[in-house]
């Protein structure tokens, strides 16, 4: 229950990476989240679920890191970016309506 | 048109009127909305969470009559959140709502869906609004409401409600669906959830059949629990049916539908027209400076740094002139009316010299009160402060703190009680405890009048560095404070830090202005609810004292004030205190009750201490010339304060300052008495006591709400405690030279006790920790 991997058409959980791995100005997609269901609420509240679509608009680095998923921007803590996992897309294929 | 109040214990309105309720996610203007709805003027900041409980107001269109509850922002009605999400919740699913106006973000409309999603599933009559739909224009978006409206059922409405665009449009809306209700359409969940909703339904007989179908959703995703075991047995017999007919738990089926719904929705009500224009990348660069590693925590000490400089020399320019003209007219003017009335002296002694002085000493701190206030609203309303919290995170964390706790503290700059109220927006239970026990550290809008008070006197050429010093302290103190208990009485992790950041916006000049006279009226009105206080402590305690023959009136010096105070001095005198200078221990009495009257209070003593002919001043007073006076004063500090721009530090006056003689200028006689009771260091050292002491009796009762009695005493007598221990540190090691050994004996005293309180916290923590592990393993067991 705390923890669930989703079947990618993009990537194999195998070549994932965690938002921590990523570098500024990365478009990934997430595929899991590792922290347990209080984690997995509190970012789905922000939108960040499996399969959205997100960019690294800061960091990542030891404070966090920032996302831009949809038109919003969301600062994650080193603690939570480590439990997230994506696999890197191409920017193109980011269509959550963020104003780029 | 409207009325406001808050109402956080009783029912929110009145059972005859119809209700709506404001629901959306946190920082998408639902306070702004209530403003405009209801004509209030709530404090609305650019950030998540500023609204903590729910607050009503009345709305009125022609003669009918209609309750607005604001609610804090929530982002899903299944949990999680803090406390003020809870509150949300617990009043959109429970309590009689006529109509649920859901507000949501235009230019990040799919994140704001999922929560509308929900709200139609409760089964309520709904409006959508969709607020700042310019941001989304700006983004190169075009709204399309009419057609979001068909596919979800219920009238949807753009609007700006900063700009208070579509306000008449908007009440004829809510007028018009209070009277034709529509419920929406609900989300198909797709078969296989649909008819596990429906079977799961049957077996809930107690719930009311609108409530059903929301009550076996929060089942079936497992945000609450089955109350008999035949429908707990039935849930888990159908969540296994799911996830082996899906390879999905319920949860993930039932969020991944709900999700694409508001993908949907978002598609259907937004329109791209063209690629983003400037905002976006003003965002990005300045993220970049505002987010970067090593600027971040410098920028955010230099942005308040320069807001407490500038609003102290700033306001220095109206200060004389606040100060000269209510003098003028409070004092002399009222004095003058009295006398020529027949009252007789004592009471136009209480009135004019004690009531109209002090309230002529907060009235001169209004403008750099009122300039704080103002910087304060524009960095909330800037966006600036969410990204301030994210740049001290880590800094906090050492500190045992999350993130976020940064924002109650800012707002403690203005009033520590909603800054207690504000510590609701942290959803860890220890964290909150420890955010709400910094608060009393924060340096209030009551506490700078006393700050003013003495820098003018001892330290007015670099007045603003002094006033910032004790800031720095204050915060300092405070997240030493959290640091000391998490590693001892509350120990624990600290929840990772995650924070929406929202957009920067150019604040507008009504909502700057709102904002800081808001919190200007809220300090104004409540100097004037504990002038009753100060009128009892200077007309009964002065006039009265314990003589031979039993309670009888006497003069100041031999009152009751007088004789209570200088039982306390010996207490003080380690931090500098004497005898004669017993009205200082008064002010601190007053202070408990309110930071505000400590000044009034001294005020009024020394007046009565020094006045030979108090109605000298009464008889033929040139008000005319005084008010003229006071306004020369304006164009005169202006020039000096444009003069010393190239100086804002005041570094080239440092090494004039600190000398009582510099007081012997100071027009007003209760400065002159200040000047003669203290010296530079006792001065500094007794602020540093009023920084640190009990706040209030207001922030104490705020404390007990949010914590308990224990906690509350726990800070009472903390901060007490370390208020005396610091001022006495400073003092005596100030003035070693002079007497080594005292010196040395009370720092010593100090540190033993430190260390005592160090042990005491650890135990507690200990125990805490042993208690809590059995009920972990009760639960784990379970």
């Amino acid at each position: 229950m705390d923890s669930f991997i989703m079947n990618s058409s993009i990537t194999s959980p195998s070549e994932s990476l965690f938002i921590g791995d990523l570098h500024l100005g990365d478009h990934a997609r997430v595929l899991e989240i590792t922290g347990g269901k209080v984690m997995r609420q509190r970012l789905g509240m922000l939108g960040i679920r499996r399969d959205t679509p997100v960019r690294v608009v800061h960091g990542p680095g030891k404070r966090g890191a920032v996302l831009q998923v949809g038109g919003a921007r969301v600062a994650l803590g080193w603690g939570v970016i480590q439990r997230i996992r994506v696999a890197i897309i191409p920017a193109e294929s980011t269509h959550t309506g963020e104003k780029t | 048109m409207s009325d406001f109040h808050e109402t956080p214990q009783r029912s929110p309105v009145s059972a005859r009127l119809p209700v709506i309720a404001l629901a959306g996610n946190p920082n998408c203007g639902k306070t702004t909305l209530f403003n405009l709805l209801t004509g209030a003027h709530q404090h609305v900041g650019n950030w998540p969470g500023v609204t903590v409980e729910r607050r009503s107001g009345t709305m009125t269109m022609g003669r009918r009559k209609i309750s607005v509850v604001d609610l804090p922002g929530v982002y899903s009605l299944m949990g999680g959140g803090g406390e003020d999400q809870r509150v949300a919740r617990d009043f959109l699913l429970d309590s009689d709502i006529e109509l649920i106006v859901n507000i949501v973000d235009a230019s990040n409309l799919e994140r704001h869906m999922a929560l509308t999603a929900e709200l139609l599933e409760t089964g309520r009559p709904m409006v959508l609004v969709l607020n700042m739909v310019d941001e989304a224009e700006a983004h190169g978006l075009q709204v399309r409401s009419h057609e979001l409206s068909a596919a979800l059922g219920v009238p949807v409405i753009p609007i700006v409600a900063r700009k208070a665009r579509s306000r008449t449009r908007l009440m004829e809306t809510l007028t018009q669906a209070l009277d034709h209700p529509a419920l929406g359409n609900m989300l198909d969940y797709g078969q296989l959830i649909e008819a596990a909703l429906t079977a799961l339904g049957t077996l809930l007989p107690g719930v009311p059949p609108a409530h059903r179908r929301f009550t076996a959703l929060c089942l079936l995703e497992g945000n609450s629990d089955p109350t008999d075991p035949k429908t707990q047995h039935a849930l888990q017999q159908i969540s296994s049916e799911l996830a082996v007919m899906s390879d999905e738990t319920p949860a993930d089926l039932i969020m991944d539908r709900r999700f694409a719904w508001a993908q949907e929705m978002a598609a259907i009500a937004m329109h791209r027209q063209g690629p983003a224009g400037l905002r976006q990348k003003i965002t990005d660069r300045l993220d970049r400076v505002v987010l970067n590693d090593w600027l971040g925590v410098p920028l955010f000490l230099a942005v308040l740094y320069l807001v407490f400089v500038v609003s102290f020399s700033g306001g220095n320019i109206f200060l004389d002139f606040f100060d000269q003209a209510s003098a003028a007219l409070l004092i002399h003017g009222v004095g003058h009316l009295l006398l020529s009335s027949g009252l007789p002296t004592w009471l136009i002694s209480i009135i004019a010299g004690g009531i109209g002085g002090g309230l002529n000493l907060v009235i001169s701190f209004i403008p750099p009160i009122g300039l704080t206030f103002l910087f304060l609203a524009f960095l909330d309303d800037s966006g600036y402060m969410a990204r301030a919290a994210y740049a001290m995170d880590r800094l906090m964390r050492r500190m045992s703190l999350p993130g976020n706790a940064l924002v109650p503290m800012v707002i403690g700059f203005g009033c520590n009680v909603p800054a207690i109220m504000g510590s609701r927006i942290i959803e860890d239970p220890r964290g909150r405890i420890l955010t709400v026990l910094m608060q009393p550290f924060m340096s209030c809008s009551a506490r700078l009048t006393i700050y003013m008070a003495f820098a003018v006197v001892f330290f007015r050429s670099n007045g603003g560095q002094v006033v910032f010093a004790l800031y720095v302290l204050g915060i300092i103190v405070a997240l030493l404070t959290a640091w000391l208990l998490g590693k001892t009485a509350l120990r624990g992790e600290v929840l990772p830090f995650v924070m929406e950041l929202p957009p920067y916006r150019l604040p507008s000049f009504r909502s700057v202005f709102l904002q800081a006279w808001q919190r200007l009226k809220v300090f104004i009105f409540r100097v004037g609810r504990v002038i009753a206080v100060i009128g009892v402590v200077l007309f009964i305690l002065p006039g009265i004292g314990w003589t031979d023959r039993g309670l009888r009136s006497t003069d100041i010096d031999h009152s009751l004030l007088a004789q209570g105070s200088r039982a306390l001095v010996p207490i003080f005198e380690p931090m500098g205190i004497h005898q004669d200078n017993w009205p200082a221990i008064s002010g601190l009495i007053a202070g408990a009750a309110a930071k505000e009257i400590v000044i009034g209070t001294l005020n009024g003593i020394y007046q009565r201490q020094n006045a030979a002919d108090l109605m000298a001043d009464y008889r033929d007073p040139d008000i005319a010339g005084q008010l003229l006076g006071a306004i020369k004063t304006i164009p005169a500090n202006a020039v000096t304060f444009f003069t010393t721009l190239d100086d804002p530090l005041g570094l080239s006056a440092m090494d004039s300052t600190g000398t009582a003689e510099q007081a012997s200028g100071a027009e007003s006689a209760t400065l002159q008495a200040i000047a003669a009771g203290f010296t530079p260091l006792s001065a500094f050292a007794y602020l540093v006591f009023v920084l640190l002491y009990v706040p209030c009796a207001s922030t104490m009762g705020a404390l007990r709400r949010e914590v308990g009695w224990g906690w509350m005493s726990f800070s009472l007598l903390y901060g007490t405690g370390l208020a005396w221990s610091a001022s006495t540190v400073i003092y005596q090691s100030s003035t070693f030279a002079k007497h080594p050994g005292h010196s040395a004996a009370w720092i010593a005293g100090v540190l033993a006790a430190f260390a005592l309180l160090v042990v005491g916290l650890r135990l507690y923590g200990q125990r805490r920790d042993a208690l809590s592990k059995p009920s972990l393993n009760r639960r784990a067991s379970a």
